[in-house]
């Protein structure tokens, strides 16, 4: 049996680690250990993923989980694209080929967002998928669409993997003069951009083609130039792999020391970089070249290692070979024993290939249900999650809107509670300061009457005694006379003093005639004051006349001594609801003498308040005065 | 002889007085109050002819005392003695009833005069005191009428003039004429500024 290795670029991204890339993925480690962003997580869990895939396929598996997860969430539609696109190359190096189409589905979904690059690998990863599941037709048409994408893109890089995947398809299919057009055109776009593995690999593929179309001496050709480039490369895995088809091809010549040759060249290399896959193969075929020489000892040998390491590959397929091939060879050397043995083993191999490819297939079914299940659980665990996240949130909004409302209604009460205090106090004080005041009249009066007729009386009563003796003696005594005109003095000062207290007017007949008193006193000056008043007949609130009338004391004395007019008019006219007080003059206004506005203004405006009146001054510079009281009744 | 009685919270000057009255011959005290309670509970059962009062005094005060008599009809005269000497009070005590009046420091000549002018004419009326209530009656300082001011602010809304357009043109505030223009209203009894207008013209200060 023949053993053919082909090429796919694919492998590339297998490529042994070199110690930049170590380093590459420690701070890739880092980064990620610190980044809070999914995105970012995400992106760095792709690349681990992507560079950890040839060494650690464990953890870079575990990476690729990780970035998986992530996809449930919100990500970026190019990210999540790039995610899947990795699922479907992990699938594919574990030859879960089912898995590969759903995923390669999956990816197709988000077509848009996956860019040329990543759908050309999509389609190369689904053709290839199909390739080994011997489904060439698809294969070649999912090649085909990337070879498209290629185009439209002009991807020249892309087309010549694209090529190349169409060229193996071929080879597959026996179909050599497609398979050799594809090859070729291949190889010409990786010289035209001088990607030389390419062409390492194309050369060895076409070695191939030329191999089964006959043409050995090209095929040799190809083969040798392949073999230059991945040396230069530094490619041993592939030089083992062109040693090894080289071999057959040489076996195939019939050269078969040139085959013996380059399958143990092959051999060693594969041995020097551990490539036991390739190792296998050599063995097998350097088991296959004794058995036709009839050296079946060596051939036994070479086959039974061939085995050992395919069982320990599990490359199934090499497994039953080898004891096919052996049952064959011990038949041949005259061990049927052996060979029945070998034989039966080929069979059960067979069957359980077949068997294990069905179970395979089933267990493929089973975990993409599963894996499914498993994301629908996910899923809506999120979305429970997500609701009762929402929950929370919406409880924590209504505490928070309670407690704002509770504070609020609190603050509110409090401020109720203190301007109703604050109300209160003021109150209290203002009764207070109007009971003082109150008694403070109610003493001036008192005083003042004390003054007026006890002090008052006794003053004229000791003026009158005195008098008396005055009289009775014949001469005018000066002591006495002086006496007398001092009491009469003092009893003067004692009623002015009384009445500035309290005017005796003002208690007994009201406020009119006590405005009146007042009046009168101005006589001796020159202001001509007249007093016009209206349904002041009644008496008023004692209080009341008691403020008004000093009110009004306090403007005449103000025009008095300030206004330097010779009118001033009076006006008392009590309405239904209240009283009206103007006080008017003809001086020089209030203006032009600041003063004026000062004590006696101030001592006007709070009796005013005091009795919750209103208050407006009109005064124009040389045009007089007019203070204008309102006081409610 | 003459009966007086007498009203006074000030014992001290009461008893002054009664020492002073004393020395006239044709006098004789015969009832002392300390407030016009007392001196009517004195009067039922003492006559007198003559009753010298005093205005300031607790419980029933002069003026008050002078009411209750006139009420009562008791038959003397009132010759007021007070410390109060203003027009206004001397208008008052006339005015209440009183048939004389008197300031307190008034001499013994003087008051014994008057205690038999008043008993033998009904009133006694010093020539000062004829001064002040004259004087007072003479200059009529109190007017409920309209001052000058107002029938000034009368014609202009009688011109048809608004309260701003008045206000600016006597240099007053709207406030002010607001409130003249209410006093107005109020004193000539009437409602609105249309009425105003047509007192105006009744009463010739419009044209």
């Amino acid at each position: 049996m023949r053993v053919l290795i082909p090429y796919f670029f694919l492998v590339m991204a297998m490529l042994p680690l070199q110690s930049q890339e170590k380093e590459a993925i420690d701070s890739l480690r880092i980064t990620l250990s610190l980044v809070k962003n999914q995105e970012d997580a995400a992106t760095l869990n792709l690349a681990l993923y992507k560079r950890l895939m040839g060494v650690h396929s464990d953890s870079a598996q575990l990476h690729l989980d990780r970035a998986v997860t992530f996809t449930k969430k919100d990500l970026s539609s190019t990210l999540t694209g790039k995610i899947i696109a990795a699922q479907v190359e992990r699938h594919l190096i574990a030859n879960n080929y089912d898995s590969v189409f759903h995923y390669v589905h999956k990816a197709l979904g988000v077509k848009k967002h996956l860019g040329p690059k990543l759908l050309i690998d999509v389609y190369s990863m689904q053709g290839t998928a199909h390739y080994y599941k011997s489904e060439y037709a698809k294969a070649i048409a999912a090649h085909r669409r990337a070879e498209k994408v290629c185009t439209s893109n002009n991807l020249e890089g892309g087309m010549a993997k694209v090529f190349n995947n169409i060229g193996i398809t071929y080879i597959k299919m026996e179909n050599w003069p497609k398979a050799k057009e594809f090859m070729t055109k291949s190889f010409d776009l990786c010289k035209k951009h001088t990607i030389e593995r390419g062409m390492a690999f194309t050369l060895g593929n076409l070695g191939i083609i030329n191999k089964h179309q006959g043409d050995f001496k090209e095929a040799i050709e190809a083969y040798e130039r392949s073999n230059k480039l991945l040396d230069n490369l530094n490619d041993e895995r592939g030089m083992a792999r062109n040693y090894d088809n080289l071999g057959a091809l040489y076996e195939e010549l019939g050269n078969h020391s040139f085959a013996q040759y380059y399958y143990l060249k092959s051999l060693n290399a594969a041995q020097a970089i551990g490539d036991e896959s390739t190792m296998t193969s050599a063995l097998h075929n350097l088991g296959n070249l004794y058995a036709k020489q009839g050296d079946f000892a060596p051939s036994i040998a070479n086959y039974e290692k061939s085995l050992a390491i395919a069982e320990k590959l599990d490359n199934r397929d090499v497994v039953r070979d080898n004891h096919l091939r052996l049952a064959n060879v011990y038949e041949r050397s005259g061990s049927p024993l052996l060979a029945l043995q070998h034989q039966k083993s080929y069979t059960a191999w067979k069957d359980s290939i077949i068997n294990q490819e069905h179970l395979k297939d089933i267990s493929e079914l089973e975990i993409k249900y599963e894996s499914e299940k498993k994301e629908n659980d996910i899923l809506l665990l999120s979305q429970q999650k997500l609701r009762t996240d929402a929950k929370l949130a919406q409880q924590r909004a209504r505490i928070r809107r309670l407690s704002y409302g509770l504070l609020g209604v609190t603050i509110i009460l409090g401020a109720g509670i203190m301007i109703i205090m604050q109300y209160h106090k003021n109150r209290k004080q203002r009764q207070l300061i109007e009971t003082i005041a109150e008694t403070q009249i109610a003493e001036r009066h008192r005083i003042a009457r004390d003054l007026h007729d006890s002090i008052g009386g006794s003053l004229a009563l000791a003026k009158n005694t005195l008098q008396c003796v005055s009289e009775n003696q014949d001469e005018k005594n000066k002591n006495i006379q002086d006496s007398i005109q001092a009491l009469s003095q003092t009893a003067n000062d004692v009623r002015r003093i009384a009445h500035n207290l309290m005017p005796g007017e003002l208690v007994k007949f009201g406020l009119v005639p006590a405005i009146h008193t007042t009046l009168e006193g101005l006589k001796k000056t020159s202001l001509e004051a007249d007093l016009y008043t209206f349904n002041m007949e009644e008496r008023i609130n004692p209080n009341k006349e008691i403020h008004l009338f000093r009110i009004i004391q306090e403007a005449v004395q103000n025009v008095i001594k300030h206004a330097q007019a010779d009118q001033l008019n009076i006006s008392l006219n009590k309405h239904r609801k209240y009283l009206s007080l103007m006080v008017e003059d003809n001086g020089i206004g209030m203006d032009s003498d600041k003063t004026r506005s000062g004590m006696g203004i101030e001592n006007i405006k709070s009796r005013v308040s005091q009795l919750k009146g209103t208050l407006n001054i009109d005064s124009v510079t040389g045009r007089g005065t007019i203070i204008s009281i309102q006081i409610p009744m | 002889m003459i009966r007086v009685a007498l009203a006074d919270d000030h014992t001290m000057f009461r008893e002054g007085l009664v020492s002073l009255l004393s020395q006239g011959n044709h006098v004789a005290v015969v009832a002392q109050a300390n407030n016009g309670k007392e001196l009517l509970d004195l009067l039922l059962d003492t006559p007198a002819d003559v009753l010298i009062l005093d205005i300031e005094m607790p419980e029933m005060d002069g003026f008050d005392t002078i009411q209750k008599i006139k009420e009562l009809s008791i038959d003397l005269k009132i010759l007021v003695l007070t410390m109060h000497s203003t027009p206004q009070f001397i208008k008052n005590i006339f005015k209440a009833g009183a048939d004389g009046y008197l300031p307190k420091d008034v001499g013994k000549t003087t008051l014994l005069e008057a205690i038999d002018r008043v008993h033998q004419t009904g009133s006694y009326h010093s020539p000062e005191t004829m001064k002040i209530v004259m004087d007072n009656l003479k200059e009529g300082t109190i007017s409920t009428g309209i001052s000058p001011r107002e029938k000034e602010i009368i014609r202009l809304i009688a011109d048809g003039y608004t309260t701003q357009e008045i206000a600016e043109k006597l240099y007053l505030s709207k406030h002010t004429v607001e409130s003249h223009r209410k006093n107005i209203l109020l004193k000539l009894g009437l409602k609105n500024s249309a009425g105003l207008v047509k007192y105006a013209i009744h009463r010739g200060l419009i044209y």
